[in-house]
Order: structure tokens, then C-alpha cells, then sequence
């Protein structure tokens, strides 16, 4: 009768440690932002759980640290999705914006896509807030520190340009 | 005596008065509806003019000055017609040495189209039945709406493409794009 208590008490904590584990990653109480580079599914927003400037990558790669930390640059026009335009930036470049976009929506999109109002145009007519879209971005850029030093954060248009799609994901630079 | 000329004088210049308003108030009015595009999907060209593969003189020389225009070394984009009411906007990447336009967006509601008539007052997928059966396209990317509305239909024997859609609450637009 003990030997099954036993097993029945063992079984049980090792289904509840199972759970917390997975809560780890998942829940708002234990939050990061884990390494993931296979799921790279582009979002509009950030996930419920994740909350700007609070929930980090799990793991932060030390050799992705900027050497130079610039207030925010331009991203990177490159053509990998041709026909559509793409542009990618580093993590705490990727920041810089996001905090460009809490403060002024209307003008933030000048340093992502080189176009500021087709920027605001697209986003707001996907219901979303420069909060909204800024969240996004941080989402983003922690995933990219979670997932190494040549991950970078990336945004496009749909084919032949037009629309701004307003989502986001990682792209990975050799 | 005095009071003829006086008459004279006061309809003058309340004849000036009433034509200092209509100018202020009709002019504006006239120059802030553009003219209505006139698009020919099979020979590819806009106001009757070609509008890919053109230098950026070319298409002020087809479409007029832009309202707005922003030029980088790799990439230009002239915009037509007010930010908020644009009615067209043409995309240029470098192709060798110059500016070539790759990409237009039409999105005045007005817009005429030679075979179709007013392909942005057509519902989204009658107007890509009609892309197919009238003009011979290929659906690449059957319309749909996910996080955008969205379709795309290949041009037959070129590299040419036309999308169609809309962003949720802005207004239907078209694309006609080189899709190298």
C-alpha cells in the first residue's frame, strides 16, 4: 500500500513539474522569450504574454552585443523576397524604432521602410496603434537576441511593392 | 448728379467681390480632383504611355510632376494626388546604371481600364474572373483575406503581374508589377 502511495505521490510532482516547465515558456509569470528558430510564423502583433521591456530572451548570445549603440538608424533595404520589398535590422536597432513608433506613429515608419506615412497608412488600417506595432517590434527584436548574433528583424510589402504588410518576423544573415 | 457713377462704381466692385470668391473657392476645388487614369492592362501602359521600365524623366513626361517624390540611389517612389486621396504611386529600383520604374499602384476608385472599364468599383473576385477570362491572365495567388486582401494574376509570356485588394478600411487598389 506505501509502495503505491509512493508511486502515486511521484507521479503526480513529476506532472506538475512537467507543467511548470512548459509554463516557463509560455506564461506571463515566468516570462522569456526562447531560442526559435524554426517557428519564424510573421506577426502583426506580440504575443499576450509578452510584455515590452519586461519579458527578455531567456538566453542573451554576449558576442551579439553592439559595439556602438546608435539612436535609431535606417533598416537595411535588401531584395531576398522578390517581388516584394524587404527590410531588416538589428535587435537594438529594431528597438530604437519601436520606441520611435510610441512616441510618434505618424513618422516612425521613415526609418523602417523609408516611407513614413505609407508606414502609419497600413498600420493604422489594420486597427493597429503605434503601441501596438511597438510592442510587436520589441517582441521581435528579443527573439532575435534569443536566437544568436546573425538573426535580425525584418519587415516587407506585399508583392510589387504596396501594401506595407505591418508584420514583422526574423531573418538569418550568413 | 454724383450718384450714377457711384452705382457704377459699387456693382464694380461687387462684381470683383463675387469673382475674387468664385476663384477662391471653385479653383482649389478643380485642381484637387485629379484626372481620371486611364489604365491598358494588354499593352501595359498609363495615360497611353508606357508606364514599366521607364526613367523617372519619362514618367514625369507621361504623368505629370509628382505631388510628392523621394529619391534614393537605389530606390525612388513618386507619388500622385494628395497623401491621404492618392490616386497613384510609381515604384523605381535601379536596373544598371539608372532609376527604372518596376511597380504602379493605382488606387482612384475612378480609375478606366480599357477592356474592363472601372476595375476598382468591380467586386475583388469578379474583377480577377474577368482579369482571366477578358484578358487571358493566370492566377498566381487566388484572392483571399487573411491578414490583408489580396490576389495576384500573371500576365501570359511575360514576367509582368497585376495584384488586387485592399487594406481592411482603406480603399481597393491595383498593382501592375514586373515581378524580376
Amino acid at each position: 500500500m506505501k509502495i503505491i502511495r509512493l508511486v502515486i505521490v511521484s507521479l503526480a510532482l513529476c506532472a506538475v513539474h512537467g507543467s511548470a516547465a512548459t509554463f516557463a515558456a509560455t506564461s506571463p509569470a515566468t516570462p522569456c522569450v526562447a531560442k526559435d528558430t524554426q517557428n519564424l510564423t510573421p506577426t502583426t502583433r506580440a504575443p499576450d504574454w509578452y510584455v515590452p521591456g519586461v519579458t527578455g530572451p531567456c538566453q542573451v548570445d554576449k558576442s551579439a552585443t553592439p559595439i556602438v549603440t546608435p539612436t535609431t538608424a535606417y533598416w537595411v533595404y535588401f531584395s531576398a523576397f522578390s517581388p516584394s520589398d524587404a527590410f531588416r535590422t538589428v535587435p537594438y536597432n529594431a528597438d530604437y524604432s519601436a520606441r520611435d513608433c510610441e512616441v510618434n506613429f505618424r513618422t516612425c515608419g521613415q526609418y523602417i521602410i523609408s516611407y513614413a506615412w505609407a508606414f502609419w497608412y497600413s498600420c493604422s488600417g489594420r486597427g493597429l496603434s503605434g503601441y501596438d506595432v511597438a510592442r510587436n517590434i520589441r517582441y521581435w527584436a528579443d527573439r532575435a537576441r534569443a536566437n544568436g548574433p546573425n538573426w535580425r528583424v525584418y519587415t516587407w510589402t506585399e508583392a510589387g511593392g504596396y501594401p506595407y504588410g505591418c508584420a514583422f518576423s526574423l531573418y538569418a544573415v550568413s | 448728379m454724383c450718384i450714377q457713377p457711384l452705382r457704377r462704381k459699387l456693382t464694380a466692385v461687387r462684381f470683383a467681390v463675387v469673382a475674387f470668391v468664385v476663384a477662391v473657392t471653385v479653383a482649389p476645388a478643380v485642381a484637387a480632383t485629379p484626372p481620371v487614369l486611364r489604365l491598358n492592362l494588354k499593352l501595359q501602359t498609363l495615360g497611353g504611355k508606357p508606364i514599366l521600365g521607364q526613367t523617372t524623366r519619362a514618367v514625369v513626361a507621361a504623368l505629370g510632376r509628382p505631388t510628392s517624390r523621394t529619391q534614393g540611389p537605389r530606390r525612388a517612389r513618386f507619388t500622385y494626388g494628395p497623401a491621404g486621396a492618392w490616386s497613384a504611386l510609381v515604384l523605381f529600383r535601379r536596373q544598371g546604371s539608372t532609376l527604372r520604374s518596376w511597380s504602379v499602384v493605382l488606387a482612384d476608385r475612378r480609375l478606366r481600364e480599357a477592356t474592363l472599364g472601372t476595375p476598382l468599383q468591380l467586386p475583388p473576385r469578379r474583377l480577377q474572373s474577368r482579369l482571366v477570362s477578358e484578358l487571358g491572365m493566370r492566377v498566381v495567388k487566388p484572392y483571399r483575406c487573411g491578414t490583408t486582401c489580396r490576389g495576384d494574376v500573371a500576365i501570359r509570356g511575360s514576367q509582368l503581374r497585376v495584384g488586387f485588394g485592399r487594406v481592411d478600411r482603406r480603399p481597393r487598389y491595383l498593382v501592375l508589377y514586373d515581378s524580376r
